[in-house]
């Protein structure tokens, strides 16, 4: 079993700025024992004297701190069952949002805020991992104005994945972050990140295939009371369409729906591949890096043949996790975080049902990709994963004087320096290669 | 782009790096003034060091990577520096202007790490903080101030950054991530803070007030002692001068606290406190000193090595009134205190008059054992010297005597005190004495120290028999002197602390025993008291005031000075009662007195009539005042008025002063109904005598003159209390006034809180009456939108800034299916329009109230109805938005 020391030390009650504050404290008492209480001097009584007076300070002041704290979690502990924190994620109804840095709010009603103190809420995720920290810092209007209600904050969550938390640690800080009480709150729920817009170019991509679906209207069924393919008769309907049948039963003017034919090759079957070769392990930095670098483009992508009113049937090579059932239009988003790179299902094991966009990454290996080409589909889309890592440039003058925001980006030394980086170079120049000496319809992004 | 926080950037600069500035505002004044000689200039130096972290920490805050701030750094310095040594400069300048340069570039690159620290690391602040008390304390420490209080607050700004910029720093931190932040909030939150720590560090320097004044003893002590060692003058006025200086007219006074216990350093001054007249004499010229008795001290703290007052002390002859509550020439007696001092033989009642110059009049001292005190008047020509005067009547032995150490030729005390000694050998022992109260008066800490002391004692009484002797033995072992021809014992205002580092828990008491042999009164109180007690026989320690006979000018006259305060031994000896035996060596000082003693005060002019009662009328204008009186004192003979035999008497008051305790007031000031008492010198009074015992007060009063002239009105401060059997100990009278007022507040706040808790239940129950009573349709209808409103904001469904017609639609009825839209359609309807209402509208009105009130309640428990009901902060919402509900 392996242990969370993030989880572990959240439960800790002194923080480390009672630590530092003690040793520090220490340190510079010890020094002046030292050197000036050796000798019985008039300068002892005086440090003497401020020894008592700031001890004496610090020890209420710290003490304050410390009861207020441990007040407000202890009424929290009791009244644990009857506060529920309350977790919305983003825009959309708790459950969707866009990657990078979300915003989250958290409301914990009748919680008591330590005096000038801080709650604190980590997420836990089902992976173990935490979240940021969440701080509690807006107050409710109206009487109760000393109860925090809740906290919004921006919290750093780069993958474009399904998330699932399974509790809370919430924590009461002291005003001087010296004490941290934490308790912990299981609230289980679950909500996806997606992409978010950016432009890309993509060629115009047509449906490929013709096909003609047409969907007859069954003759009238004898149901009563259900009008299934019937509607009410209107001025301007075809009067020839009323079913006089009806009209002979119930006195009702009802006309028969239109036949519906599908329009001529509507949609576009697009399918992505997340099938990864070149990764040794699928969940390292640089690989979950690259994932979510792939997702943006297949779903800006997507959302660029939507754009231009055709309709798009997307399908990945995995199962999704349907935790919720989202609407058509969140369709794409909602699939892609729920996929992750794998690598034991090929694309070339897709079976051909009229694909007009094959999505694959350029992690793909040669081989499966010259197979691929070989079938003949008419349209590949080759992502090179590896652009958004290089795009940092490692010499860009402004990185020099500037330092990089904290978390936001990978380390660009290590990624120009990785076995990684050179393996998917070499893979994406053999596709160019291939590409070029070979007749493949599509691009490479 | 590199994403920027402007908002912590801002708010850094401005609560971070500004108060950051600030503080090293002194410091930097500490270092310009080191530096003086180089004309070196703290504004300047502020400049520079504001300069460096400002730069480094807006640097560091756009995002500018390390190793840049760091160049720039140096190229600073550097350009600064080619500048300086392009100029031409002469050769002595030179050195200046080097030494200058190194100081200011210390500064601010001091200043440039700072500000890049403050806003990298984290943790950095703390170090900073507390590296910057401490030089401030170390540095303010080196001033040696005499003033502690200003010391403290020099200091306070350093001990309050301490906190403040963790706090700040913290704050900040967790706006970092908000997606939008209240600036106001924040802000207040900095100064909220800023407050609570201000507070708490004024809390913390009253709660330790004692602690400090102690620590400004002991400072104005070394400081004393310093200035002795540097001067090497006469040791004793300089030692005087010095202390006058620093204490000011204000003064030191005298605290009793100091001579409960044992310390290291004892402070006196040489403030008069009251001089007395004690009436007593040894034959018809010798006068006989008694000692002034505070208090007896029968508790014992063997850790804190002090005494204190016991309050169940099995005998209580104390009398302890408060001279200031008892009516001008009337008196307050305790007999009690008489039958508890257990004299038996050789008494003598001693009538002593005090009069209170420094001494706080509160403050009851008396020769033992005092039971009658009378406030008298001070003649005019000695109102400021002092500020009150009583009397005081004691039961005093006949042996006792402060004549116990001194050594003196007058032959008659010699006689005095070895007939004493030969009256007290053949005194009883203590076969007949209650178990309880011997077990109690010979009561010792366990311990080897007492063991110790036990010893000691019995190795100095071998073969005395009687009590007096083994006293007059520990007397002699005190006095004896050693193998040198030196004093054993010596007196010493500061005995130190224990300096012997291998006896763990190194005594006091010990140390002044069986090491240094130095120490004031207390010492040799404490271990006589130890001594006579391990011998068995009872004794206590007192605390009061040491009575010396300085000049033969004016017998039975003695002044007391602040330093004069003193603990003695008290020994029991059965019939004789409690005697005082001073162990004390002399203590040449005290003995002399700081000033030659003042003009004893006349007394005042004999009193020949004296009347007290109600104050019925005062007529301003021709200066009359009718009194009812109740007690008079004619020709020093007490009447006390039956109740029936009170009567008016009309008073002249045109030459008469009216004083209000101490102060002189107009006769305007004097309120009808106040208890006066009115004071007459006219010798013609005194003539008027009682024709025979039998004759009425009637008529007797009758040949008083009408109206009577009156020299003097008092008008107590405050109302006398019960005369006579009060006998309650108010010892630690500041310390009840405290807890008497914390009660009050938290009465008070009790109270608060409870009519808020009741008040809510009041209201609905006024509701309901009004409701029944009420026939007016329109005011029905009121009264019942307020109770809906009411009932359901205390049940905690409060309406908010819901319109009443939502509010009862989406909330209310589907709730608890109660009528309330349509209530509230009826209510909008009387209110807004002049329709008739139908009858089933009227119906419905008039039932709303119990049929709604019914009906919501039954949804809560009986429990969760009353907590909702009693609940204030529901109830302050209601009354707050009342009007709104309207």
């Amino acid at each position: 079993m392996n242990i969370n020391f993030d989880r572990l030390i959240s439960f800790f009650p002194l923080k480390r700025n009672a630590l530092i504050f003690a040793l520090v404290l220490i340190i510079t008492i010890y020094f002046i024992k030292i050197e000036y209480f050796v000798e019985e001097a008039t300068i002892t009584l005086y440090l003497k004297l401020f020894a008592w007076l700031i001890g004496t300070f610090i020890l209420i002041l710290v003490g304050l701190g410390f009861l207020y704290t441990l007040i407000c979690y202890v009424h929290f502990i009791i009244n644990k069952k009857t506060i529920n924190p309350k977790i919305d994620i983003g825009i959309d109804g708790n459950i969707k949002g866009e990657a990078g840095q979300v915003p989250v709010m958290i409301s914990l009603p009748k919680a008591l805020l330590p005096l000038l103190g801080y709650i604190t809420i980590k997420i836990e995720f089902e992976n173990g991992n935490l979240s940021d920290t969440i701080v509690i810092n807006k107050y409710s209007k109206g009487f109760e104005k000393l109860l925090p209600k809740e906290g919004s904050t921006l919290i750093w969550l780069p993958d474009r994945k399904q998330y699932h938390t399974k509790g809370f640690i919430i924590s009461f800080i002291d005003y001087l972050q010296f004490f941290r009480f934490t308790t912990y709150k299981k609230s289980p729920s679950s909500f996806y990140l997606h992409s978010s817009e950016i432009d890309i170019p993509v060629n115009e991509i047509n449906p490929s295939k013709t096909k003609e679906e047409v969907e007859k209207i069954k003759t009238s069924r004898k149901v009563q009371g259900d009008y299934l393919n019937y509607k009410d008769y209107e001025t301007g309907d075809d009067v020839r369409r009323i079913v006089w049948k009806i009209f002979a039963k119930n006195r009702e003017l009802v006309i028969r729906t239109p036949e519906v034919i599908n329009p001529y090759a509507s949609h576009i079957k697009f399918h992505s591949s997340f099938y990864n070769l070149i990764s040794k392990d699928l969940t390292s930095a640089y690989a979950i890096s690259m994932l979510n670098y792939y997702k943006d483009i297949v779903y800006n992508i997507c959302l660029n043949i939507k754009k231009k009113d055709k309709k798009v049937e997307f399908n990945i090579d995995q199962a999704v996790n349907e935790f919720v059932t989202v609407s058509e239009k969140d369709r794409i988003g909602f699939q892609l975080s729920s996929a992750s790179w794998q690598n034991n299902y090929s694309v070339n094991e897709l079976k051909s049902s009229g694909e007009s966009v094959i999505c694959v990454s350029s992690l793909i290996s040669i081989e499966e990709l010259t197979t691929l080409i070989e079938k003949g589909f008419s349209n590949i889309i080759i992502v090179n994963v590896s652009r958004h890592l290089d795009n940092q440039n490692l010499f860009n003058f402004k990185n020099l004087i500037l330092r990089k925001d904290q978390k936001s980006e990978l380390s660009k030394l290590g990624w120009f320096l990785s076995s990684t980086r050179n393996k998917v170079k070499k893979n994406e120049k053999a596709i160019e290669e291939l590409v070029s000496n070979s007749n493949f319809i599509g691009q490479i992004i | 782009m590199k994403h920027i926080d402007y908002k912590e950037l801002t708010l850094g600069l401005l609560f971070l790096i500004l108060p950051t500035t600030l503080i090293m505002y002194p410091l930097l004044g500490f270092l310009a003034e080191y530096y003086s000689l180089l004309f070196v200039n703290k504004h300047l130096l502020v400049g520079v060091f504001a300069t460096g972290i400002v730069t480094a920490y807006l640097l560091h805050k756009t995002k500018i990577r390390f190793l840049i701030i760091f160049g720039l750094l140096v190229l600073v310095l550097n350009v600064v520096y080619s500048s300086i040594s392009s100029g031409s400069f002469g050769e002595f300048d030179a050195y200046y202007v080097a030494n200058r340069f190194k100081i200011n570039t210390s500064i601010f690159v001091f200043g440039w790490f700072s500000g890049f620290a403050i806003s990298k690391w984290r943790y950095y602040l703390i170090v900073f903080s507390i590296l910057l008390t401490t030089i401030s304390v170390i540095l303010i420490s080196d001033m040696e101030m005499s003033n502690v209080n200003e010391m403290i607050w020099l200091v306070a700004p350093a001990v309050l950054y301490l906190f403040y910029g963790l706090f700040v720093k913290e704050l900040l931190k967790t706006i970092r991530n908000q997606e939008k932040t209240n600036y106001l909030m924040v802000v207040m939150r900095i100064f909220l803070f800023s407050l609570i720590a201000l507070f708490l560090f004024w809390g913390t320097i009253q709660l330790l007030d004692s602690k400090l004044n102690h620590i400004q003893n002991e400072i104005t002590q070394a400081q004393g002692e310093e200035d002795e060692d540097g001067s090497g003058d006469d040791k004793d006025s300089d030692k005087k001068d010095s202390k006058k200086d620093k204490n000011g007219s204000s003064g030191a006074k005298f605290n009793i606290d100091d001579y409960l216990g044992l310390r290291d350093r004892l402070k006196v001054s040489d403030e008069l406190l009251f001089c007395a007249n004690i009436d007593n004499f040894i034959n018809e010229t010798t006068p006989n000193p008694q000692y002034i008795t505070l208090y007896h001290l029968n508790q014992y703290n063997p850790s804190l090595e002090q005494f204190e007052i016991d309050p169940d002390s099995l005998v209580r002859d104390l009398f302890l009134p408060n001279p200031t509550r008892i009516p001008q020439y009337f008196s307050q007696q305790n007999d009690s205190v008489l039958v508890y001092d257990k004299m038996e033989r050789a008494i003598k009642e001693v009538k002593s008059t005090i009069y209170i110059a420094g001494l706080n009049p509160e403050v009851f001292v008396a020769p033992s054992t005092a039971f009658a005190c009378q406030p008298i008047s001070i003649e005019e020509e000695f109102k400021e010297d002092y500020k009150f005067a009583y009397n005081v009547y004691s039961e005093v032995s006949e042996l006792n005597s402060a004549y116990f150490v001194y050594n003196t030729k007058n032959q008659s005390i010699l006689d005095y005190q070895e007939s004493r000694n030969r009256t007290l050998r053949k005194a009883k022992n203590y076969d007949d004495e209650d178990d309880r109260f011997m077990t109690y008066y010979t009561e010792m800490p366990e311990g080897d120290l007492y063991t110790k002391i036990g010893q000691l004692a019995d190795s100095l009484t071998k073969g005395d028999n009687t009590a007096i002797d083994k006293i007059l033995s520990i007397r002699n072992y005190f006095l004896s002197k050693d193998e040198n021809g030196k004093q054993l014992y010596t007196y010493t205002l500061t005995p130190g602390k224990p300096t012997d580092p291998n006896i763990p828990n190194a005594s006091m008491l010990g140390e002044f025993l069986f090491n240094t042999n130095e120490g004031y009164c207390t010492y040799f109180a404490t271990s006589s008291l130890f001594m006579l007690r391990s011998l068995g026989i009872p004794s206590r320690v007192a605390v009061g005031f040491m009575t010396v006979d300085r000049s033969h000018k004016t017998p039975g006259w003695y002044w007391f000075y602040a330093d004069q305060a003193h603990a003695w031994t008290q020994v029991y000896i059965p019939e004789y009662g409690w005697l005082d035996f001073d162990m004390t060596v002399s203590n040449e000082g005290a003995e002399q007195g700081p000033q030659p003693d003042g003009t004893p005060p006349t007394p005042p002019t004999k009193e020949t009539f004296v009347g007290k009662g109600v104050i019925t009328v005062v007529d301003t204008i021709s200066k009359r005042m009718e009194v009812r009186l109740d007690q008079m004192i004619i020709n020093d003979n007490g009447i006390s008025l039956d109740s029936t035999d009170i009567f008016n008497m009309k008073f002249d008051v045109n030459q008469a002063k009216v004083f209000a305790g101490e102060q002189t007031i107009s006769l305007a000031n004097v309120q009808l109904g106040d208890t006066a008492v009115m004071v007459s010198f006219d010798y013609k009074l005194g003539r008027i005598r009682k024709k025979s015992n039998r004759e009425s007060i009637e008529n007797y009063m009758k040949r008083f003159p009408d109206p009577v002239t009156i020299m003097e009105v008092h008008v107590p401060k405050i109302e006398e209390e019960e005369l006579g059997e009060t006998s309650e100990e108010k010892e630690d009278s500041a310390i009840k006034t405290i807890t008497d007022w914390s009660i009050y507040i938290v009465a008070l706040i009790l109270l608060v809180l409870f009519i808020l808790c009741l008040s809510p239940i009041c209201y609905y129950w006024w509701l309901s009456r009004k409701a029944k009573n009420n026939n007016s349709i329109v005011d029905l209808s009121e009264v019942n939108y307020k109770n809906a409103h009411f009932v359901l904001n205390q049940m905690g469904i409060p309406r908010g800034y819901q319109t009443p017609m939502v509010y009862a639609r989406d909330r209310i009825d589907p709730k608890f299916g109660t009528h309330f839209e349509a209530f509230i359609n009826i209510y909008q309807k009387l209110k807004y329009s002049d329709d008739e209402l139908t009858q089933d509208e009227v119906d419905l009105v008039r039932n709303f109230h119990s049929d709604f009130n019914q009906k919501v309640l039954s949804k809560y428990s009986k429990s969760e109805r009353f907590f909702n009901f009693i609940k204030p902060n529901k109830w302050i919402h209601y009354m707050l938005n009342l009007n709104l509900k309207k």
